[in-house]
Formats: structure tokens, C-alpha cells, sequence
């Protein structure tokens, strides 16, 4: 811990790219995901505009565009055994799944809603051999469900619609596992299930409750499978022990416990979260001008760990955090992916040409093709 | 409070109360809402607008709260005369669907103790998420008391798909003073969340449930 410490004394912006250069009306990033493989691994960023940008980590190059959303994209996440695959699930209420290898960029595959389902998909995750994939719904008519799908046949397996009475916000698989599974929802709950059950009623393990709106729910802990945290829409933090829903660590009125400016919070590092005895929570901070702060808190300590200026102009809507490479990459709703490390210049790929390698802070602004800007549909 | 002058709030105020309670009084007590309409904010892009806000003075003085509670909690709460639930009783229920549903009728909100809370979803099921009834916890350390005063002064708002929210701050019977609270506590805290603040806020009005609508902004 003390040396993540240091190591974010030394962060700053090491690289940044533009999804589209229009000023007055810029497409959001809405959220990332991340190939987890260790040679030159793509990001795919799904923008507001309903489509999804590939690019290259290493100097944020535009590798291709997916297309074929025809509404807000709420979630991407690459497959995590086949990373080839991404599933992208969006308000035009289908699931679609990308093969990067195929040659035109047309889905190869569509999940849609069993015919008695109406609402629009607001989160998706994908089990840990890729096999199972679930989706959480929005609320329609005091229903809102999680739908299960088998990867291969494009059939529904089942739902849970018993566990939340609000929109499903978020849900996520135990990293490395098929089995256990929290989702997060607007009614302020957090559950947990384990699938392996077969009805719902007992797949239904803890039930957790953040008493308000949530945004976003993870592991973490040592080996990110002991702890589940959640973030709430008003930005307060809880962390809860999974096995036995105690909570162990809770963090209220941000601003005044950190002592920033910060006008919300984007999102805690799962790697770094609950990693000692005092289940310390490390998390990111912003302001709608685009300042990020990186802090650290638990019941008798909190610091500020870095400040992160001058890369983003807006509000950044989602974060990732690679532990393999140690940096930090950051979108919002200014068109910029943000890529922020410490190490000066110990990235060089070989096989990557004639670039030479970045030394401290060297930004790349890489044009997209001519895009429509997003148009506002007249209310 | 930059934006509202603070004497057009109070009389807006006084309006509200002058109709409720001596033009047409109702036979119930009336509730006061406030109304927010949002500008230069879009539901597909920007975040979520929604959470909870914990009021001064309570908007709904007949909230029903219950206790589930381990012995500790369960005597605080005979004292108090709260009406109160331990685990034996809840056992009873037997998981049946039917009698979780009618307990998460019979009751606006529920507390329960630590202890208690993780064997909820085993000894009850699902029926309370579904209800959106689940309790919040409390611990030993709070007073009871404070926590049910608590519970019932929290309200949530959500943003749907629509620029338009609606939260309850208060009711007929409460006075000026209370009001003023209450509703300026409200509109500090969701502008504040709000990435524009005052320039994300196109209107705001306040309301009786029978009676006609006030803007103060």
C-alpha cells in the first residue's frame, strides 16, 4: 500500500485522446472496458453517440468504430476468457455481442428481452468463463428484472425479478467466478447471489442496503472476492464484508471527510479497496471542470493520494485501473480518454514502429474521422 | 440559497398555508410537495439524478416503522412503544410469500439490528427488496429513538425520464418556520448535486396536495 502510495506522488498525464472534436455539443464517454491481456490491450469505450470506439492502450489510437446501437449504450465489457468478444448491452433494449476478429463490424450476435419484457438494459456483466451473461433491468410497470443468458445459444435461461424493486444499476460478477454475482439497484439495495441455486429465493445471499440510489457496486478486497463496495448517486461509499454483510467501512459527505473540492465521485479502485485491516477505501474524485483527486479514507485516516490536473475539461463519467501496468485511465464527457501513470518512459513496444518512446508528459491528440455530432431528439 | 429570495419564499409559504388551512380545509391532513423542473440536462447522457435527503422536520408524521431486533433492541423498543418484531417471530412467518407481503404492507418502513439483518434474506426471502421495505440497519451504539426520528425525516427522489421531480417535504399542520427549513435544506442539497447547479434548474414550485401551486423560482 505504501508503495501505490509513492507511486501516485509521481502520476500525472502521460497520454490523451479525443473520441470527436465538436466543442459545443461533445460526445460522452459513458463507460470503458478493458482487455486484459499484457500486449498492446485495447480499450473499447462506448460513446453517447450509440457507438463503440476500439483503441489501441498504448498511445489511445482509434483502432475501428462498432455501430449498430440505436440508443444509449449503458455498458461495456469485454469477454474475460475470449477477449475478442465484447458485449455491449443499451437502452434500445437488446444485448449485442462484437467479434473483433470478424471483418465488417456488424454484430455477430443479439440478445434480446423474452417477449413479455419491455424495459431498457441499464448494466451487463459476463461470467468469468464466458459462459453464463446476465443484464439488469430498468423498472417497468413495479418489475425489474435480471436476465440470464447462455452465451452460446442465444436464448433467455431465467430471470430474478423478486430481489429489487428499482432499476438494476449495476451488476457484477465475482472476478474469476461463475457462481457468485452482486447487482446494485436504485432502491438502495445491494444483493448478492450465488447461481449455482436454483431458485431465486435461495440463490439470494446477503442483502445489503446503501439506503439510497446506487451507481456502482464491486469487489474488492485482497483478492477482490472478500469485499463488495458500492457507490451511491448522492456519493457515499460502503464497503460490506460479502460472507457476512457487515458493514466495515463507510464514507458520507465526501467533500467534507476528504477536505477537496470535489463535486461527485466517479468511482473506487477495486484493486486498492479493503485491502488492510481498516478496510481502506481508495477512490477518485472530480469536478465538473475536469480535476481529479485520488483519496484515500478509512475511520482514523484520510489523504489526499494524487491530484490528477489538466487532463480532462468536463465531468469524468468512468475510470479504470490497470494493476498489470499501474496506470489510471480516465473518460468523461469532454471526448477525451485520459491515460495517467507514473512511469516516465518504461513502455516501448517493439513491434510498434518508429515512435519513440514518451518521456514525462507528452500529449497525443489522435482525430477522429468527421463524426454527425449527437443530435438532441426534439422533446 | 443564492437564487430565492428568501421573503417571496416565506409568503409563498404563507399562500400555501392560508389555502390549506383556512380557505378549504380538507379532511386530511394535506402534504406539501416541491416541484423541480430541470433544464439543459439530458436523461440519456448525463448521470443519474437521484438519492435521499434527510430532513429537519418530519414530512410525514404517520409513517408506520417497525423493529427487528435482537433482545437489546426489542426491550428499547417496548420502552418506546414502537411496535417491535424479534427473530422467533419472524420465523413464524415460515417464508410464506403471503405473510411476508402483508408485514411489508402493514408497515411504511423497517429498522432492524445488525444481527438480525444478514439472516433476513434466509428467514424472510426476497419479499421485503420486493417491497421496497428493506430495513436499514442500527446498531447498538444509536439510540432508537433518533434513528426512527431519522427514518422517518429521510426522503428519496428519483429522476426518470422525464425533467420533472417531485419530493414531499412537509405537511399542512407545520408552520412557517419548519417549512422554510425544509425546503430550503432540500433545494441546497439537489442543486448541489446537479453538474450546473442553478442553471440545471428551469422552475421551482411548492404545492398542497388539494390545493394551487406557488413558484419561487
Amino acid at each position: 500500500m505504501e508503495s501505490l502510495i509513492s507511486l501516485f506522488e509521481h502520476f500525472k498525464l502521460k497520454d490523451k485522446s479525443a473520441i470527436q472534436l465538436n466543442k459545443e455539443d461533445p460526445d460522452y464517454i459513458l463507460d470503458f472496458s478493458y482487455q486484459e491481456r499484457s500486449e498492446d490491450p485495447l480499450i473499447a469505450a462506448a460513446c453517447s453517440n450509440f457507438s463503440i470506439k476500439l483503441m489501441s492502450r498504448l498511445r489511445l489510437a482509434t483502432v475501428c468504430t462498432l455501430l449498430g446501437h440505436k440508443d444509449t449504450i449503458t455498458k461495456v465489457q469485454f469477454g474475460k476468457t475470449d477477449d475478442n468478444l465484447i458485449f455491449s448491452c443499451s437502452r434500445d433494449k437488446t444485448i449485442r455481442c462484437w467479434d473483433i476478429r470478424a471483418p465488417s463490424d456488424k454484430e455477430t450476435q443479439i440478445f434480446s428481452n423474452s417477449p413479455g419484457i419491455k424495459s431498457d438494459f441499464l448494466c451487463l456483466d459476463i461470467s468469468q468463463t464466458d459462459r453464463l451473461l446476465c443484464a439488469g433491468t430498468e423498472l417497468d410497470n413495479n418489475d425489474s428484472f435480471l436476465l440470464f443468458w447462455d452465451r452460446r445459444c442465444s436464448g433467455l435461461l431465467g430471470c430474478y425479478r423478486e430481489c429489487h424493486q428499482g432499476d438494476v444499476t449495476q451488476v457484477s460478477f465475482q472476478p474469476g467466478s461463475d457462481q457468485y454475482m452482486a447487482s446494485g439497484s436504485a432502491d438502495g439495495l445491494v444483493c448478492t447471489f450465488d447461481l449455482n441455486e436454483a431458485c431465486e429465493d435461495d440463490a439470494l445471499q446477503l442483502t445489503c442496503n446503501a439506503m439510497s440510489d446506487v451507481s456502482r457496486v464491486g469487489w474488492c478486497g485482497p483478492n477482490r472476492k472478500e469485499y463488495i463496495y458500492c457507490v451511491t448517486s448522492d456519493y457515499n461509499v460502503q464497503v460490506w464484508d460479502s460472507e457476512e454483510g457487515e458493514s466495515c467501512n463507510t464514507l458520507t459527505d465526501f467533500s467534507i471527510e476528504l477536505d477537496i473540492s470535489s463535486d461527485y465521485i466517479v468511482d473506487c479502485i477495486p484493486d486498492m479497496t479493503a485491502l488492510d485491516d481498516q478496510h481502506t477505501i481508495v477512490l477518485i474524485a472530480g469536478d465538473h471542470s475536469g480535476n481529479l483527486q485520488l483519496a484515500s479514507f478509512n475511520e482514523t485516516s484520510s489523504k489526499i493520494l494524487a491530484s490528477l490536473n489538466g487532463g480532462h475539461t468536463a465531468t469524468v463519467r468512468c475510470s479504470h485501473w490497470d494493476p498489470k501496468t499501474q496506470t489510471l485511465l480516465t473518460g468523461g464527457e469532454d471526448s477525451l480518454v485520459c491515460l495517467w501513470s507514473a512511469a516516465a518512459s518504461t513502455e516501448t513496444f517493439q513491434d510498434k514502429g518508429s515512435k519513440s518512446s514518451l518521456i514525462g508528459k507528452i500529449k497525443e491528440k489522435s482525430k477522429a474521422e468527421d463524426r454527425k455530432p449527437y443530435s438532441k431528439k426534439p422533446k | 440559497m443564492s437564487k430565492i429570495n428568501r421573503d417571496s419564499l416565506r409568503e409563498s409559504i404563507d399562500n400555501v398555508l392560508k389555502y390549506a388551512n383556512e380557505i378549504k380545509v380538507r379532511k386530511f391532513t394535506e402534504s406539501i410537495e416541491l416541484q423541480i423542473a430541470l433544464k439543459n440536462y439530458d436523461p440519456q447522457k448525463d448521470k443519474r439524478f437521484a438519492g435521499t435527503i434527510k430532513l429537519r422536520n418530519i414530512p410525514k408524521p404517520k409513517m408506520k416503522v417497525c423493529v427487528l431486533g435482537d433482545q437489546v433492541h426489542c426491550d428499547q423498543a417496548k420502552a418506546n412503544d414502537m411496535p417491535h418484531m424479534d427473530i422467533e417471530a419472524l420465523k413464524k412467518l415460515n417464508k410464506d410469500k403471503k405473510l411476508v407481503k402483508k408485514l411489508a404492507k402493514k408497515y411504511d418502513a423497517f429498522l432492524a439490528s445488525e444481527s438480525l439483518i444478514r439472516q433476513i434474506p434466509r428467514v424472510l426471502g426476497p419479499g421485503l427488496n420486493k417491497a421496497g421495505k428493506f430495513p436499514a440497519p442500527i446498531t447498538h451504539n444509536d439510540s432508537l429513538n433518533a434513528k426512527v426520528e431519522e427514518t422517518k425525516a429521510t426522503i428519496k427522489f428519483q429522476m426518470k425520464k422525464v425533467l420533472c421531480l417531485a419530493v414531499c417535504i412537509g405537511h399542512v399542520k407545520m408552520n412557517n418556520e419548519e417549512l422554510y427549513q425544509n425546503i430550503t435544506l432540500a433545494i441546497n442539497f439537489l442543486v448541489s448535486l446537479l453538474k450546473k447547479n442553478w442553471q440545471n434548474v428551469r422552475s421551482l414550485y411548492i404545492k398542497s396536495t388539494m390545493g394551487p401551486v406557488e413558484k419561487i423560482y
